[in-house]
Parts: structure tokens; C-alpha cells; sequence
């Protein structure tokens, strides 16, 4: 009787236990309201912000409840995307960062923006960042609503280029001005090296954006926006060799101190004053800043280029709004309503001054609010500057490939080894080559 | 392994209760949703090319394995892989011991250091490994502060799969350190006392008694230290990302990018089915092993 007895507890505990745990992942939506399920891929202080403006959003009217759920990074959400989306149990709107942007489109999954837009033009197209419209502009029309856009920005020590004689307002805008300060800017002590010109890492994203300062392609047929991409370009037109040699000179001189492929040590370094100038996302301006505490003055430029002149292309990252096809018109109905919300000129302005992202749509400058921020803090003006002064082409549209995670992978392991002369750049450029191709083949055969 | 045979009195032939099976349900149920079913799912997609989403595409039979096999990836990540495991395992089993017949041997604060060496354990390895890529920084790290010297730890090709290897062996050595620790409590004390009256020194009475009286417990330590080290990946994801190139780049975390980065999971699949049978053969080897070898 006993034993019966344990069985039977044991089986209602577990039985109970399972609705309690799954009642929990769910915040409770008030009477009345409709749930719109939005996923994105902030934890941290930048998490916060997304929260911010989804409780903004709930508070602001009574009939729609916006449910934020944290689904990991940029890339773990873009893995659990194409696993939800296609078997119908997705969210109702969420954010996807760019290099999802080519498998989105393919998929066919979402409704495009533009579309939405149409229907109920809550902003001019014409106000939103021309570059951004550009970037995500495929088969003629805009697929996706910016949330947080960002470009690669240069970081310097504003106060070390003072005491070394430099002019702190006017850095360098090549990698070959960047050389010439070497002697200025390094600092020996008892032999070794406590301060470098540079510190940089590895990141496929930094070496998309010198191709596009090269006004360079990355995979073939127009970087993939005029038929699908089959090869990558970069190996073939020379623009790959020139910037990874280059690359490669800059640290064989002692004039870049290579990371390897961690962004952290690179941005702490720079935090702690080991190195004068470093390359990061616009975004971490605020994580920079905080760092940094005051101990030197930090500046932004441009990000340098890997040509003889400053060419002024970048490459555009960060991540956008999609809202998924359905059925079910009032829930996208819902959802469209919460996107115009979160990116409406207060809201993004808000945000944009909480994280360092900019913002797509450009009546958030004209708020009185970013005024006086960008006044008051004129290192956030670079990274829009920049973005105004991109030159518009299919090299700065970026590549549109459904493997770019992939490639990028590859391009970063390659050039580890060409840092550390384990390989040459010649054979390098062809490993690149052969597994970038191969990767591309495989996946236009399985996509039908 | 007393090996002494104890004879039964004969027992009556009872009716088989349904009752043990009853209890055994719950866990055969969660082991049939988290392990038999994404076994068998795994075996299924094995055989098949997948599109981005992870659906089935086309059937290709062997074809994702026999790819790994003659891919030119595969030689480099298997070596990569069996020079980590090695290297750890004898690592981290070795130290183990050690601070154990160490701890056993300290009359004073034996309590004090019982907790401090079985501390790693409790600790999650991403914490660990966070904290050691602090430690390990090139410009920052205390390490190169301390030893005044300017290594790459974890960004050269030299000493980036040494470095994840001692951080490894550090993680693992709690586990090593606990069951030692526990087996010494068992090891008859007259055996030391004859021993000592023999006139055995410290060296000689660990080599010649403890070791073999523990030898059960070191092949079960064996056994689970190499299925952990084949599994070794938070750290790896964390410190080098399989760099500086391929040369940290172990198998289980090739099959984690094949399937997350890449998006091929037939591929990945198949890996995993050889990384299973990998496991299953050294596994049934260190057993076959044990008969002979353990007292």
C-alpha cells in the first residue's frame, strides 16, 4: 500500500510540475489584451533597453500586450528562427540581424515592410536612412524595419594623441597614416611594449567593410543582388590580397597588435589604455565610454581605410524587425503596431541614446531630445556621419548569401594563420576560396 | 570482485510484480523524450542532406559519413582532438591523485583542504573559462605580468590547445580529486601497518598499496574523464573558437559548428553518430582493459 502510495505521489508531483514550469516562461497578459509574442537577442544593459520600449509600448495603450522573450545572440536567434518559423510555431514579430537577412528573403516567410508600409505609411520612406533602405532593399522592395543599425567605427585615445604631439581632432582616416604614427604612439618600457598604435581582432565584419571601402564585392553577381551568388569575388579581383596583406604588414611592424579573434580582450585593451586606437561597433560606444570611466578622453573617427585615400564605404551590421506572414490578420495587425511604435522617432531617439545604435528613421534627429544628446555627447554624431557619407553601391549593399555566417567563419580561421605565418596569403586566399565555394554549392543545391 | 562465489539457497519462483516497471516509467520516459528519441532522430537525418532549416532534403545513404571521413578537415581535428583528451586526462587524473593522497596524508585542517581542492567542481566551466581568458589576456593578463613574459597564450599556434588543456585539467581535477579521495577511505589501514613495519617509505607504500587498492575507482576515473574530454566545448567556444586556425578545433566542436554555424545538420548528424561509436569503442576498451589489469 505503501509503495502504490509512492507511485501515485510521485506521479501527480511530476504531473503538476510540468504546467507550473511551463506557466512560468509566460508573463501573465492582462484581461483583455491581445498578446503579441516579440523575440530579440539583447542580454545586458542593451536587453534593458529592448525592454524599456516594450513597456513603454504596454503602457502606452490597452489593448495589445507585447511579450518580450530573450532567444540568446545574434546567432542563436537566427538558428532557432529557421527552426520555428518553417514548422509555424514563431513569434509574432522579432529581430533578426543582418546576415539572416538573405535566408529571410528566400524563405519567403515574412511579410515584407515595404508592403505593411504601404498600407498604413506611418513614416516616408524617404525618411528613413538612405543607406539602411539600400541594405535592405531586395526584388524592389525595403524586407525589414532597422531597430538597432550599426556601422565599424574607429576609437582613439584622444588624450595619448595629445601628450604625443598629435592633433586629437583630426585622427588618421588610412591604415597607412595609422603606420606613420607608430613612433609617436608606442610605448617601450624595460623592453616590452605597454602601449600599441592599434589593438585589433579578427572579425569577418571588419574585412566586409574594407572590401566595401575598396568599393570591392564579396561574392559574385553583383555581391548576389543581381542573381544568385555562387562564388566569392574578393579571392579573384585582388581587393582580398591587397587588405589582407596590408592587414598583415600592420602587425608583422608592430603597428596593430592582433587579438586573435576575441573582440573583448581587443575592446579592454583599449579601455585600460594598452592601445591608442581600436575598431568596434558603433554600438559599444556606450559600454566604451562606461569603461573608460574618465581616465582618458575617448574619440571616434571613421573607420580607416585600406586604400590610399579615405574612401568613406562601410559596411552596414546591427539588426532589424520582421514580421512573419500569417492567417491570423489582427495579430500581424498588432504587430505592425508595436514595430511602428518602437521605431517612431521618440521611441528609436530613446533608445539610440541609451545603446549608441542610430536610428533608421531619421525624424528621431530632428527630436528635441537627440538634439541636445548629440550636442552634448558629439561622439555619437561620427557613426551617422559616416553612414550619411557612405557612398551607395552593390560593394557597400553588403553580400547577399545565405552561408554568410559561415563564410565569415572561414575567412577568420584563414587569416589567423596568415597572421602568425603559418600559411602564406597567397594560400590562404585559395583555402578561402575553395571551402567559401564549396559551402555556397552546398547550399544553393539544397535550397529549392 | 571478491570473485567469491556465495551459494543461494534456492528460491521459490515468485509471480514478476508489475510494480518495478511502474517505477522505472518516469525515468524511461524522460530518457525516451531527451535521449532514445533524439538518438534515433539523429541516426534518421544522418542519412539525409538538410536545407537551412533543418529539414530533410534529399536521402544520401552513407554519404555525410564517408564525406567526414575523406574530408581534409578530418585527420587534422582527430589528432587535435585525441592530443586534447590525452593530455587531459593524464593531466587532470594525475593531479588528482596527487592532492588527494596529499590531503589524505595531512593530519591538520584535513576538513579545510578536502573543500579548497574539491572547490573546481563547483564552479561552472564557463566561469572558470571566463575568468582564465582574463587571466591568460596577452597585454593584461596577470599571467604574462607575472611571469614578465609576452606570450600569446591562447592566440598562438604554439600554445593556444597546452593553454585550453591546463584550463581543462584544472576543471576536471575536483571530480578526479573527490572519488580519490573517497576510495583512500577504504583502503585498509593493516595493509600501511605491515607495511610500515616492513619498513616501507612514503613513495614506496602509495606505489606498492594505495595505487593498486584504488585502481577500481582510477578506471572508472578513466573512463569518465575521456567521455568528458571528447566533450569538451564551453571552454573551447569560449577561449579560442577552435583557433588560432584549426589548431584548437576538437571534434565535438566541429560538429557544433557544422550543424549551428554552417547549417548542414545531416553532416553534423553523422559526426555525432561517429563521435557516439568513437566514445563506445575506447569505452568497451578501458573495460576489457580493467579485467585484466585492476586487483
Amino acid at each position: 500500500m505503501k509503495r502504490i502510495l509512492a507511485l501515485l505521489l510521485t506521479l501527480a508531483l511530476l504531473t503538476a510540475a510540468l504546467p507550473a514550469a511551463l506557466a512560468e516562461t509566460q508573463a501573465a497578459v492582462p484581461d483583455g489584451r491581445r498578446e503579441v509574442v516579440f523575440w530579440h537577442c539583447f542580454g545586458g544593459t542593451i536587453g534593458e533597453a529592448v525592454q524599456a520600449v516594450v513597456d513603454g509600448y504596454n503602457a502606452s495603450q490597452s489593448e495589445v500586450w507585447v511579450t518580450a522573450i530573450y532567444q540568446g545572440a545574434y546567432d542563436d536567434c537566427l538558428t532557432k528562427i529557421k527552426a520555428a518559423l518553417p514548422a509555424g510555431t514563431g513569434p509574432d514579430i522579432f529581430q533578426m540581424f543582418e546576415l539572416g537577412t538573405t535566408w529571410l528573403v528566400g524563405s519567403g516567410l515574412c511579410t515584407p515592410f515595404q508592403e505593411l508600409l504601404d498600407a498604413d505609411p506611418y513614416v516616408d520612406l524617404d525618411d528613413i536612412e538612405p543607406a539602411l533602405r539600400n541594405y535592405y532593399t531586395y526584388d524592389g522592395k525595403m524586407q525589414c524595419m532597422p531597430f538597432n543599425p550599426s556601422t565599424p567605427i574607429m576609437y582613439y585615445n584622444k588624450t595619448a594623441f595629445a601628450e604625443a604631439g598629435l592633433d586629437p581632432e583630426n585622427p588618421p582616416r588610412t591604415f597607412d597614416e595609422i603606420a606613420a604614427l607608430k613612433d609617436k604612439l608606442t610605448v617601450v618600457e624595460n623592453g616590452r611594449t605597454t602601449r600599441y598604435t592599434m589593438g585589433l581582432y579578427i572579425y569577418g565584419w571588419f574585412f566586409e567593410s574594407f572590401l566595401a571601402g575598396l568599393n570591392a564585392n564579396y561574392v559574385n553577381n553583383d555581391n548576389g543582388r543581381t542573381g544568385v551568388a555562387t562564388a566569392i569575388e574578393y579571392d579573384q579581383s585582388g581587393a582580398g590580397a591587397q587588405i589582407i596583406t596590408k592587414w598583415k604588414q600592420l602587425v608583422d611592424d608592430g603597428v596593430i597588435y592582433d587579438y586573435g579573434t576575441n573582440g573583448t580582450d581587443s575592446q579592454t585593451a583599449f579601455c585600460a589604455g594598452q592601445t591608442c586606437m581600436t575598431l568596434a561597433s558603433t554600438a559599444s560606444l556606450t559600454s566604451i565610454l562606461k569603461a573608460v570611466d574618465g581616465k582618458f578622453e575617448v574619440g571616434t573617427a571613421y573607420l580607416p581605410s585600406m586604400a590610399d585615400e579615405p574612401t568613406g564605404g562601410v559596411l552596414i551590421g546591427g539588426a532589424n524587425l520582421w514580421i512573419p506572414k500569417t492567417e491570423d490578420a489582427r495579430k500581424q495587425a498588432d504587430a505592425w503596431d508595436f514595430l511602428k511604435y518602437a521605431t517612431s522617432a521618440e521611441v528609436s531617439a530613446a533608445f539610440s541614446q541609451a545603446t549608441g545604435y542610430f536610428c533608421a528613421n531619421t525624424n528621431a534627429y530632428r527630436t528635441e531630445s537627440m538634439q541636445a544628446y548629440l550636442d552634448a555627447n558629439p561622439n555619437f554624431r561620427t557613426a551617422i556621419n559616416q553612414l550619411h557619407d557612405c557612398p551607395i553601391n552593390y560593394a557597400t549593399q553588403g553580400a547577399s548569401v545565405g552561408v554568410m555566417a559561415e563564410l565569415r567563419q572561414i575567412f577568420q580561421s584563414w587569416m589567423e594563420l596568415v597572421l602568425q605565418d603559418a600559411i602564406s596569403v597567397e594560400e590562404a586566399l585559395e583555402e578561402m576560396a575553395n571551402e567559401s565555394n564549396a559551402a555556397i554549392a552546398n547550399y544553393n543545391s539544397t535550397v529549392k | 570482485m571478491t570473485g567469491v562465489a556465495v551459494a543461494r539457497p534456492a528460491q521459490k519462483r515468485r509471480r514478476v510484480s508489475p510494480l518495478p516497471y511502474l517505477y522505472l516509467l518516469p525515468s524511461l520516459l524522460l530518457f525516451a523524450l531527451f535521449v532514445f528519441y533524439p538518438f534515433v532522430k539523429t541516426l534518421i537525418t544522418s542519412l539525409y542532406t538538410t536545407d537551412p532549416a533543418g529539414r530533410l532534403v534529399d536521402f544520401v545513404g552513407l554519404s555525410n559519413y564517408i564525406g567526414t571521413f575523406t574530408s581534409k578537415d578530418f585527420a587534422q581535428v582527430m589528432s587535435v582532438t585525441f592530443e586534447f583528451a590525452i593530455k587531459v586526462v593524464a593531466g587532470s587524473i594525475a593531479l588528482g591523485v596527487l592532492a588527494a593522497i596529499l590531503a589524505h596524508e595531512v593530519t591538520h585542517l584535513k576538513g579545510l583542504f578536502r573543500t579548497v581542492y574539491a572547490l573546481p567542481m563547483a564552479v561552472s566551466s564557463a566561469c572558470i573559462t571566463v575568468i582564465c581568458v582574463f587571466i591568460l589576456n596577452p597585454t593584461m593578463g596577470i599571467l604574462n605580468y607575472l611571469l614578465g613574459t609576452d606570450i600569446r597564450w591562447l592566440k598562438d599556434v604554439k600554445t593556444a590547445l597546452n593553454s585550453v588543456a591546463v584550463v581543462t585539467i584544472w576543471m576536471h581535477l575536483g571530480l578526479n580529486y573527490i572519488f580519490t579521495i573517497a576510495a583512500l577511505q577504504n583502503v585498509d589501514a593493516s595493509l600501511y601497518e605491515a607495511a610500515a613495519i616492513d619498513g616501507a617509505g612514503l613513495l614506496r607504500k602509495h606505489w606498492h598499496i594505495t595505487l593498486p587498492c584504488i585502481s577500481p575507482t582510477l578506471f572508472f576515473l578513466l573512463i569518465v574523464n575521456v567521455i568528458n574530454s571528447f566533450q569538451s566545448y564551453a571552454q573551447i567556444n569560449l577561449m579560442t573558437r577552435g583557433g588560432p586556425g584549426k589548431c584548437t578545433r576538437v571534434f565535438i566542436y566541429q560538429i557544433y559548428l557544422e550543424a549551428f554555424v554552417n547549417g548542414r545538420f545531416g553532416n553534423a548528424c553523422a559526426q555525432s553518430v561517429i563521435m557516439f561509436l568513437l566514445l563506445l569503442i575506447l569505452t568497451l576498451a578501458q573495460f576489457r582493459l580493467e579485467k585484466k589489469v585492476t586487483y
